[in-house]
Order: C-alpha cells, then structure tokens, then sequence
C-alpha cells in the first residue's frame, strides 16, 4: 500500500488520465510474479502426500532457466528500492521522509532483493527441480 | 508428513480452534487498529506541514510491522519449538496487547517532536514480532490438533481470523467515533480503540490459559525428536531455507498482496481516491469483507477434497485479471463527471476570519454543498489562507455522501475481490503447515 500510494501521487502529478489505477500496477506485477513461480515450483503437498508428478526435463529446465530472472528481479527490487524511494528519501533532508526511508532502506528491501537472489540462485542450481 | 495424528474428539477440536482463533483475532484487530486509523496517525505524530509525506511514512511504520513479522516468528518460532505453542501463545499476546496499548499514550508530535514518530515505529516493530508468533503458531496449533483429511477445513477457520480482526478494528472506531463529539474524537477519542486493547488481551488470555499443548508436539517432546537449534535448521540447512523461500515468493508473498489489495487498499482507494464519507466507506468494507467470511471455510473444506495448489492459483490468477477492472468499476460509481448535477439545489457558504497569530493574515472557507440526481451529495470545504495580500494554495476536503444504489454496487464489488482473497487464503495455511516438518514447523512456516 506504501508503493501503491506512492504510484498513485506520481501519476497524479504527472497527470496521467488514469492515474486512479496507477497504485494497482505494483500489486499485480507481484501476483504475476508469485502465480509463476507458484505454477511452476510449488507442488500439491495434502498431507503430506506429494502429487505424483512425471519428472520432465523441459519443465526443469524452465524452472532452472527463470532463476536468472529472479535473480534479475532481486536487482530490480534493490535498485528500485534503494535508488528511487528510499535515499532520495533519506537525503531529501525533510523530516517526514526519513522514517519511511529507513523502513524502506533496511527492512523492505533487503528481505525483497536478498530473498529472490537467494531463490533465483537455488532455482539455477536444480533444487526445484523435480 | 511421518508423525501418526493422534485423535482430537471434535467437541476439543472446537475450543481448540475457539481459543486459538479467539487470541488471533485480537492480535489482528491490535494490527490492524494502526491501519484503520493512519489518517489520524499522520496528522498527530508526524510533521503536519506535508500530509502526503505523513501518510506514506505513516503506511511505512505500517509495512514495518509486516515486514518484520518473518523475525517474530523467528524468535517465537524457536520459542514454540523448544517450549512448546501454548506458552508461546501467551507472550505474543501480552507483547502485542501492550505495544497497542502504549501507542494510545504516546504523546503528539507538537509536544515531543521526532520523539514522536519514533516511539510509534518502535511499538508497531512490537506488534510486528507479536503478529509473527502468533499467526503462524496459532495455524501450526490448530493443524497438528486437525485429524487427517480435515486440515484444511479446521486450519481455514484461522484464516478467518484477519478477516474478523479487522471487522472489529473498524466496529470499534466507528463505535468510538460516533459515540462522542468530533472535536472529543479529534481530540482524543482516536486513543481509546489502541486503549481498549488491553481489555481484549485479558479476555484472550483468561480463554487461553486452559489449552492443552498440541499433541503432536508434546509427543515428539517426550520421544526426543524435537529440534535443539529449530532457527539453525530452518534457515541453516539449505533444504528447509529453500522451502521457505519457496513458500515466501511463490504463495504467500501474492497471497498476502491479494488481501490487502482487497481490503485495506479497498478503504483506501474509496476514502482517499474516490472521497466517499469516511464512515459510509468504512461500513461499505465491513459489509463486503464480512459477507467473504464463510467462503474462507468452504474453501478450505473443498481444498481437502480437490488439492489445495488448485485452488489457491485459482485465485491469485483471478486477481491478476480482476482486480483492475473491478477497481475502474468502482472509480466510477462515483465519478461525478457520469451524474447529472441538480445545480439550483447548490448551496454555497463563505466564512472569512482574521488569523489571531499574524493578524494581518486571514483564512476564507468556502464550503459548498453539491446535490444529484440519484440522490449523490458532495460537500467541498476550500480553506484559503491570505497573507500579505497573496492567496497560498489552498487545502480541499471533498466527501461524497452515496446514494443505496451506488452504496450496495460498491459492497457487492468489494465482495467480489474478498471472494477471489478467500479462494487464494482460505487453504493456505494448511498448504503451508505440510510443507515444513513437524520439529522446525513453527520456526519455518511463520517466515513467508
């Protein structure tokens, strides 16, 4: 909701006609991202029972191929999240910046952008696979 | 999962899930609390002269809380592991009930200066770790109780829980609000819901202090086979970290995204967005999400049946393709450019007043009264403060008062959104609970 706000004064200030749905365009690139990785790797796990799944070798190499897009991913989320909220924030020099630049700089981002490097990394190196 | 279930009668399955699900929804309510109020939040304790930048560092704090609630569980996760759930239990709702209780004493920021929002950050970073112990150890609680077959129906009922949580969050404001002048509740009416908490920790506590600790754990207690270093094994060893990434990027990260867009964002969209009454939005929401409830339970009884992974892609592909359509739809229920304006029915009203501090400098409110054909009614208040003979830019409060027709169009797609949240949640943390081995179960599955 933070970045969603955040977009939303954006568009607003840029007058862009629809800027009302501006906040929903980071919410759904996040689903989008999770409903992939979600098709892809996670696997039906009732009870314990995992779902009996014929291994294929293309599906593995998917999985192992997107691992250098998580991994471009997490960059993405450390550049954006480092370059264009949070130390223009911090530098801004405002007060009403620095508490949100500082939750952005040290909690959001490191577990975003370490999280998907360390995924993107496990992805490339087979674990996912089947 | 290896560990034979032993048999929980449903009669005990029932105040199991009533006690676990009772100290859930007050953890929510005191998270969510904050969120309900963050407009108030802004004005008190953070610097007034930038609204825009008070409330995006007040929806910062909030994230925070989300954020570091991966930590919480960590630390009472580990806690749970080694001393079991029931204990644990009870220290994040005592830690959360006083993090909520404490920011309705803290000080505005016109009498403590930065102290101010720093005090606050600090308790919310409290309510964070609490929420983190409580949300994940109360699904592990409930699943290790559930018979086989059934888990996802008992653990859907947690799911209800944030859903409830909030309801109250806003019950209890609109309650507050209504109760006393506006002036009492700008004044100091906006503490007494962070007050109230800590009647609702007690009540939490006294229905807590019976339960039994979960039976699969006390039994791999007594054979030994709980961890010694439960955070080492969760995130030390490389099978259990990638699972918990796994679960993180690929469930609970879009997950979560679809519930507070349906929601908080809802409230947001419609108060902040769409100027809508504040108290007519608020109950809008409640309404919507209310009526989602049961089908976070149906969801969960029908994953048991079909498979979880089904269901819970279902709805997150559903949002992906809904929530944008359904959010322009709800734009424009009240775009007044689409209503026919009854013009002879404006009113307008313009107060001038000098300034006491300058006295030279003066301050004009113009309030205007808008009427509508189907019933719609805008009032705009424009403060404009001249000084030196200039006009600064002025500040404009809009709310739109709706008529039933557009109040119910509003309900019913917000319900749509809450629908799509309950398909993607309600099996989630049973999903969630199998995917991680019993003795690091509490440390791991509240991470994502």
């Amino acid at each position: 909701m933070v970045i969603a706000t955040y977009l939303i004064e954006k568009a607003k200030v840029a007058h862009v006609a629809n800027y009302y749905l501006a906040g929903l365009n980071y919410p759904i690139v996040l689903m989008s991202v999770c409903l992939v990785i979600g098709l892809l790797y996670v696997k039906e796990n009732k009870e314990g029972k995992i779902a009996i799944q014929v291994p294929s070798k293309n599906l593995n190499k998917v999985k192992r191929s997107l691992g250098y897009v998580w991994i471009l991913l997490g960059l993405a989320a450390a550049y954006f999240g480092l370059f264009q909220l949070g130390i223009p924030k911090f530098v801004s020099g405002n007060k009403d910046d620095l508490i949100f630049a500082i939750i952005v700089l040290f909690f959001i981002t490191p577990v975003v952008s370490i999280g998907l490097l360390l995924f993107g990394k496990y992805a490339i190196d087979g674990e996912y696979d089947d | 999962m290896a560990h034979t279930q032993p048999k929980t009668s449903t009669r005990g399955l029932v105040s199991i899930v009533t006690a676990s699900s009772v100290g859930t929804i007050i953890e929510w309510y005191d998270f969510y609390i904050f969120a309900s109020l963050a407009t108030i939040i802004a004005t008190r304790f953070f610097p007034k002269d930038n609204p825009t930048a008070a409330f995006l560092a007040t929806l910062a704090t909030f994230a925070a809380g989300l954020v570091v609630r991966p930590f919480g569980a960590l630390f009472f996760g580990r806690l749970g592991d080694l001393i079991g759930r029931k204990y644990t239990f009870m220290v994040t709702l005592v830690l959360m009930g006083g993090s909520t209780f404490a920011i309705g004493l803290v000080p505005e920021y016109e009498r403590i200066g930065f102290l101010a929002p720093v005090i606050i950050l600090i308790l919310r970073l409290s309510q964070g770790l609490a929420i983190g112990g409580e949300y994940g150890g109360a699904a592990t609680f409930v699943a290790e109780h559930a018979p086989i077959g059934k888990r996802g129906f008992w653990t859907s009922w947690i799911q209800t829980t944030t859903t409830f949580g909030l309801v109250l969050s806003m019950c209890v404001i609109l309650i507050t609000k209504n109760s006393m002048s506006a002036a009492g509740w700008e004044n100091w009416g906006w503490r007494i819901p962070f007050l109230a908490s800590v009647l609702m920790i007690v009540i939490s506590v006294w229905i807590r202090r019976n339960m039994s600790e979960s039976p699969l754990f006390a039994k791999a207690k007594s054979e030994g086979k709980t961890s010694v270093n439960p955070l080492k094994e969760s995130f030390g060893n490389k099978s259990n970290l990638k699972v918990v990434l796994l679960a993180l990027f690929g469930l609970t990260m879009g997950l979560g995204v679809v519930g507070y867009s349906s929601t908080f964002y809802s409230q947001s969209f419609l108060i902040k967005i769409m100027f809508v009454d504040y108290d007519q939005a608020n109950r809008i929401v409640i309404i919507a999400i209310s009526m989602g409830v049961p089908f976070y339970v149906f969801f969960g009884w029908l994953s048991d049946r079909i498979g979880r992974k089904f269901i819970l892609m279902t709805g997150l592909l559903m949002a992906v393709l809904f929530f944008r359509p359904i959010f322009e739809r709800m734009y424009q229920t009240t775009n007044l450019r689409n209503k026919v304006e009854n013009k002879p029915a404006m009113q307008m009203n313009v107060k001038k007043e000098m300034l006491p501090e300058s006295g030279t400098d003066s301050l004009i409110t113009t309030t205007t009264l808008r009427f509508y054909a189907d019933g719609t009614r805008c009032q705009e208040i424009k403060r404009e403060v001249i000084s030196a003979g200039k006009t600064d830019s002025p500040e404009i409060l809009t709310s739109i008062k709706l008529n039933d027709s557009d109040k119910w169009r509003l309900i019913f797609l917000i319900f749509q959104m809450m629908f799509i949240f309950t398909m993607a949640y309600g099996p989630l943390a049973a999903f969630i609970v199998e995917m991680f081995p019993l003795r690091i179960r509490y440390t791991s599955m509240s991470l994502p």
